[in-house]
């Protein structure tokens, strides 16, 4: 499941452009359950447990990442980009992205010609650039249109003692909990919704649950871990190798109490490492899920990433099965 | 070959450069076998030209890059470090290597997400920043220790048209000009021994340059390096244009007659070039190879560059190959 991580991470799929990610993720599960796409791209699958579900339980997961679409192109054959998605100013500058084989470089003044103040802020995004090396606008235009999606150009891979690093494990890791356990067997009948366009708004969820029209709702997701350098108690929101993260509230859902605290009293019960998320801060599919048809009691499942929405995100791996227990876990105790 | 490509793989951070001396020595191989490192690091090469008393050119490109370096190990696996010319801008953004002892450590920098930032959107600076190597600590002192060096991790993207982004690029670009123009050179008689000065500590103050020039003491010296290209927030005639030739450098600094000469030999074979006009300093190596000794002339070839100091530095192989041709031509001919 690691290395399917890995792969999946490393094709791109920016919000509004997930059809390779799905179509990969097609490929590893069909003959493992039903599947189909609905009208907005969503996967939805169904996978037969071996006894019949008291509750219907739907998984769910985003197959989208965070990434820059083209907004025009000048006369110099340079780019304008927009962020699609929850990106940090910081993540911007300097950094390669690609769109299948062409590579464009965001671009900006060179440091030995910036004032001293303007040394110490970053640049927005609309003072950047994006460069492919075209030497014109018709240039640039045989290979780019305004509306193509650029990615982070960088491979995710294995990193430090016991973890992962790159792009777009925010949520490929959960895709992947998920594909792993349509792939094994399960006790319990259950659903499986990849979803698209979380970064932009949670767009995906909402209708994947309406058609699902799940009893419980479990969001495989990755959210901050903030325990880095200096940053010390509550303020580090998740620690990694704490285990998975259980949500009570973020900003887009308060959390149903009793299965929040079925969840923990599962993970114990099963002597899963778990930690419960010390901010209420962000927000997930679980936002759009829980508000669905005449609502759904939703709990997520979070992995702790460090640096998420960069190009250079985290996870321990150790957090990823932990999460991937834990969901099939609930499974079990929420019927 | 593609110079640029091999050499902005090589690990040579400013002050420690040493390590690549043997890779240098290799692309020398067809040339000379007289290949040095001096005192300071420079990996310096001697081309005779078989005349006895012949003049002595030196072609001084420096090799560093920017760099930093550890000044911490801190608990968690983290490290902190001193920053040698890196444009702090783009720092939260790269990857990095450090380049411990007999193995690199990858780090990525930390970076909190807006809400929990004091100021979001400034640029911290080099005590605020901190990495992560994912190691504990006390595996990462097996690794890591205080002073190793840390380097944008490399990195080669082809763009469109012959152009490409990549780490380094200042000042590898330069070295695969001298390396160019040496194979474009090569089996004809050249007017003068040529030193090849692959030269260390550039980014923090061109040590290695004046000293390798006082040691070899040649009688004119061209030095390499890149500049400022166009980009939409700099135009003409703060930069060059990418892709508009080689930029040859005046300045009160520079010798005009071997200024001159330079352009007399570009004007011979009919290659395209750019001026770069420096009222007062060159900010390069010429600064300090110029009053080395009893004072050395210098002229400049500067390769157009985006991006500087940055991982993505953008270069276009067409004037890559056009430095090459006028220096080969000057190597050949004078």
């Amino acid at each position: 499941m690691l290395e399917l991580i890995k792969e999946l991470c490393n094709i791109d799929g920016v919000s509004g452009g997930e059809a390779p990610v799905r179509e990969r993720i097609i490929s590893l599960i069909d003959g493992f359950c039903e599947w189909s796409v609905d009208p907005l791209g969503n996967l939805l699958c169904f996978k037969k447990g071996r006894k019949p579900a008291n509750k219907k339980v739907m998984f769910a997961a985003h197959m989208d990442e965070v990434g820059f679409i083209v907004t025009g192109i000048d006369g110099e054959g340079f780019l304008k980009l927009g962020a699609v998605g929850g990106i940090l100013e910081s993540a911007l500058h300097g950094r390669v992205l690609r769109k299948g084989d062409l590579k464009c470089v965001i671009g900006g003044k060179t440091w030995h010609l910036v004032r001293n103040d303007d040394k110490k802020e970053y640049a927005k995004l609309d003072d950047l650039y994006g460069d492919i090396g075209a030497k014109s606008k018709e240039e640039a235009e045989k290979h780019v249109s305004p509306g193509d999606l650029f990615a982070f150009d960088v491979e995710t891979a294995d990193f430090g003692a016991n973890s992962l690093c790159g792009k777009a494990l925010d949520d490929r890791a959960g895709c992947a909990i998920m594909v792993d356990m349509i792939r094994s067997e399960l006790e319990y009948d259950a659903h499986f919704a990849f979803t698209v366009c979380e970064e932009v708004g949670l767009r995906g969820a909402g209708p994947a649950a309406f058609s699902v029209r799940p009893d419980v709702a479990v969001v495989l997701e990755s959210t901050t871990a903030a325990d880095i350098c200096g940053s010390e108690g509550g303020k580090r929101v998740t620690v990694q190798g704490d285990g998975v993260a259980v949500s009570f509230a973020d900003r887009a859902t308060l959390y149903d109490r009793e299965l929040f605290a079925l969840v923990c009293e599962t993970a114990e019960k099963n002597g899963i490492k778990f930690q419960v998320k010390s901010a209420i801060a962000g927000g997930n599919d679980s936002g759009s899920i829980h508000r669905a048809a005449a609502g759904v009691k939703t709990t997520a499942l979070s992995i702790p990433a460090r640096y998420i929405h960069t190009s250079q995100s985290t996870v321990n791996k150790a957090d990823v099965l932990a999460s991937r227990a834990l969901a099939e876990a609930v499974l079990s105790a929420a019927q | 070959m593609n110079y640029l490509k091999t050499l902005s793989a090589l690990e040579a951070p400013s002050g420690a450069e040493h390590g690549v001396a043997p890779a240098l020595a290799e692309l020398l191989k067809p040339y000379t076998s007289d290949v040095r490192i001096t005192a300071l690091g420079s990996v310096v090469g001697v081309i005779p030209c078989g005349e006895p008393e012949a003049k002595k050119l030196m072609l001084d490109a420096h090799l560093d890059s920017v760099a930093a370096f550890v000044t911490e190990l801190v608990e968690g696996g983290f490290v902190r470090v001193g920053v040698v010319g890196m444009d702090r801008r783009v720092m939260l953004n790269a990857e990095f290597t450090i380049l411990g002892k007999g193995e690199n450590v990858r780090a990525v920098p930390c970076v909190l997400p807006p809400h929990l930032q004091k100021e979001s959107g400034k640029v911290p600076e080099d005590s605020e920043m901190a990495f992560d190597t994912g190691l504990p600590l006390d595996e990462l002192k097996k690794k890591a220790a205080i002073g190793d060096p840390v380097i944008f991790t490399p990195k080669y993207a082809e763009l469109l048209g012959g152009r490409a982004a990549c780490t380094s690029g200042d000042n590898r670009a330069s070295c695969a000009v001298v390396l160019r123009a040496l194979e474009l050179a090569k089996g004809k008689k050249a007017q003068s021994d040529v030193i090849v000065s692959f030269a260390s500590q550039e980014e923090s103050g061109g040590s290695g340059a004046c000293t390798a020039a006082f040691e070899y003491a040649p009688d004119e010296a061209i030095i390499l390096d890149v500049s400022f290209a166009q980009t939409p927030d700099t135009p003409y005639p703060k930069a060059g244009k990418l892709g508009g030739g080689v930029m040859i450098g005046f300045s009160p600094r520079l010798s005009r007659e071997l200024t001159d000469r330079l352009r007399a030999a570009a004007d011979r074979i009919g290659e395209a070039y750019q001026s770069e006009v420096m009222p007062r300093d060159t900010g390069t190596d010429a600064d300090e190879i110029a009053v080395s000794g009893k004072g050395i002339p210098c002229a400049m070839l500067s390769t157009p560059l985006r991006y500087m100091h940055t991982p993505a530095e953008v270069t276009d192989a067409a004037d890559i190959e056009s430095a090459a041709k006028i220096l080969a031509e000057y190597i050949i001919n004078g």
